[in-house]
């Protein structure tokens, strides 16, 4: 692995554990993810991951919220949100490139239901709304929404102030 | 560096024009198939369309074998497992569907359970759940429209859950798909239009949709421009043979796009609608198109400015001025469907369709937010604005 790709692997699984984390405090502290997330069935996996040795970002709905189970260098997920090369997380995690367009661009591939993913994605987007400045938000999502600034500062500190004690927990 | 990329696949043969369903023995032949089971529905059969294929059979000195007529509007993974068994029993080693998305759907799902093994459609829900090559399926369209021929996704009823299954993979694909002009001479002239529609949509979709790429583009506005040439003559004169062959070319040349690049918020929205309303799926698009495309006006205006030559023709497109061709583009799909509603009556808005109550739009909304085409429409659109656009395709303006 060259030098460079060893770095993007880096920071891709850095990256998978801010996001996979704050996926599940936001499933707690944010009222729109916890709502969209009535959509998921109980105790499904869910994981990001790189193809075809990871990185791997594991999450669990629990019925309630989502538990992180970390990030490893394989899984195996009842939906997964596969990324053919580690090249395309370092778009997607750059904020170069939005999850739709690197569905159409045919980056990633899913293995699972459609209407599990576009849950999940709605998740990911409002995620993204929440905890990265306006600038790179709207370059992450298709549309950035009309948010009230103090909105958005309460639930971002909520998560990003959560972040450092979140476990990651055993599936159950 | 552009960071472009896109992917491309068809690898169905395909079959078109006169005397197409007579090289079918031959083609199974060279598959090294001599037990097919033919898949169809009460309707295909009623209207002779069997017999094509019998006699095509007949004068290669073979039978096509069983036949199961059978199969409902709306089929489920109830059918498709009690087909896959008489498969089994009958050690058939093919399937020919003859009939309209149903019936190539439930075929696809049967071809599932006979290739891969199982008794049961729920283990292969989903999308990439195959891992190799199915028997040889052999598609016979009898309604242009759907483009199930030459797509990688079959859509299915659970019979338990009351809910519908998508399957997708790269292995639904049919071995050989056949247009031939007799099988789609006796649709009767509103559902031609609607299918027509539906094929139109999945072109205009395909062709301003995020995932649109270069060949699919090409197979986009070729089967756009054929569509709109044919369908008028179809319907003036439903026995027009070459007209009706081009409408089954072009149906399955938006199929091949579509399935490249993907549809958006029409089908999301369609998609439910037709589910909760019982709404046939391409009056769905018909009645929908005009207000998604003027939804997504300003992201896709150059795409659809493009479409104009082929929508109005090129004499009309030169005489408009290049910053109104994309409003002049949903203009002339709304004069077609204008133009069907005078010759065939196919509904223009939702209370036309006399199905749809007003009380079943949030439903609609709240379905259409979960359909995966919503991922690749070019603008997104969450409850409300779906509510929007539904209250808007409501009643015509005065
Ligand atoms: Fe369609």
């Amino acid at each position: 692995m060259s030098i460079k790709s060893k770095l993007q692997r880096a920071y891709v699984s850095l990256m998978m554990r801010i996001v996979g984390r704050g996926l599940a405090i936001a499933s707690r502290v944010d009222s729109d993810t916890a709502y969209e997330l009535q959509h998921l069935p109980a105790e499904m996996t869910v994981a990001m991951r790189v193809y075809p040795n990871g990185p791997c970002c594991l999450l669990q709905h629990t019925g309630t919220d989502l538990s992180y189970l970390g990030v490893r260098d394989s899984c195996d997920a009842d939906m997964e949100i596969i990324f053919k090369h580690l090249q395309h997380a370092w778009l997607l995690y750059t904020f170069q490139e939005d999850t739709p367009t690197a569905f159409a661009r045919n980056r990633i591939v899913l293995d699972g239901e459609v209407h599990h993913a576009t849950v999940f994605n709605r998740c990911l987007s409002r995620l993204m709304i929440l905890i990265l400045p306006r600038l790179l938000a709207k370059r992450a999502v298709k549309r950035y929404p009309v948010i009230a600034l103090r909105d958005k500062f309460s639930l971002a500190s909520a998560i990003y102030l959560r972040m450092p004690f979140e476990r990651t927990r055993a599936a159950l | 560096m552009t960071s472009r990329y896109y992917e491309f696949y068809c690898p169905v043969k395909i079959l078109a024009g006169l005397k197409a369903l007579e090289h079918l023995p031959a083609e199974l032949a060279e598959r090294d198939c001599a037990a097919p089971m033919v898949l169809t529905d009460k309707g295909v059969r009623e209207a002779g369309l069997i017999k094509h294929v019998e006699i095509a059979f007949e004068e290669a000195g073979l039978s096509i074998g069983p036949v199961f007529d059978d199969i409902p509007p709306d089929s489920s993974t109830d059918v498709v497992e009690s087909i896959a068994r008489e498969f089994r029993e009958r050690d058939c080693d093919s399937l020919i569907a003859v009939g309209g998305g149903s019936v190539l759907d439930t075929a696809k799902a049967v071809n599932i359970l006979v290739s891969e093994g199982g008794e049961f459609l729920r283990a292969y829900v989903g999308a990439h759940k195959l891992t190799r090559p199915l028997k040889p399926l052999v598609a016979i369209a009898t309604t242009a429209g759907t483009g199930s021929e030459v797509t990688t996704v079959a859509v299915i009823k659970d019979t338990h859950k009351q809910k519908k299954d998508a399957f997708q993979s790269s292995h639904l694909m049919p071995a050989v798909a056949v247009i031939d002009p007799r099988m789609t001479l006796t649709v009767p002239p509103v559902i031609t239009a609607a299918t027509a529609m539906d094929a139109l949509t999945h072109a205009v979709e395909a062709f301003t949709c995020i995932a649109k790429n270069p060949l699919s583009d090409a197979y986009a506005s070729a089967a756009i421009k054929k569509i709109v040439t044919a369908l008028p003559l179809v319907l003036a004169e439903p026995g027009h043979t070459d007209a009706r062959l081009d409408l089954a070319e072009a149906a399955t040349m938006a199929g091949i796009a579509f399935s490249n690049s993907m549809v958006g918020l029409v089908h999301a929205i369609g998609h439910s609608l037709g589910a909760v309303c019982h709404l046939h799926h391409g009056t769905c698009m018909s009645l929908l198109l005009p207000y998604v495309l003027e939804y997504n006006f300003d992201a896709i205006q150059d795409d659809l400015g493009a479409l104009l030559p082929l929508l109005a023709g090129d004499k009309a497109a030169r005489a408009t001025p290049p910053e109104e061709r994309a409003r002049a583009s949903i203009a002339a799909i709304r004069d077609l469907r204008d133009e069907i509603f005078d010759a065939t009556q196919l509904p223009r808005s939702l209370s036309e369709a006399g199905k749809v109550e007003k009380s079943q739009l949030a439903k609609i909304a709240d379905l259409s937010v979960d359909d995966g085409a919503l991922m690749f429409n070019p603008v997104e659109a969450d409850r409300s604005d779906i509510l929007n656009i539904l209250e808007k395709a409501w009643s015509l303006p005065n």
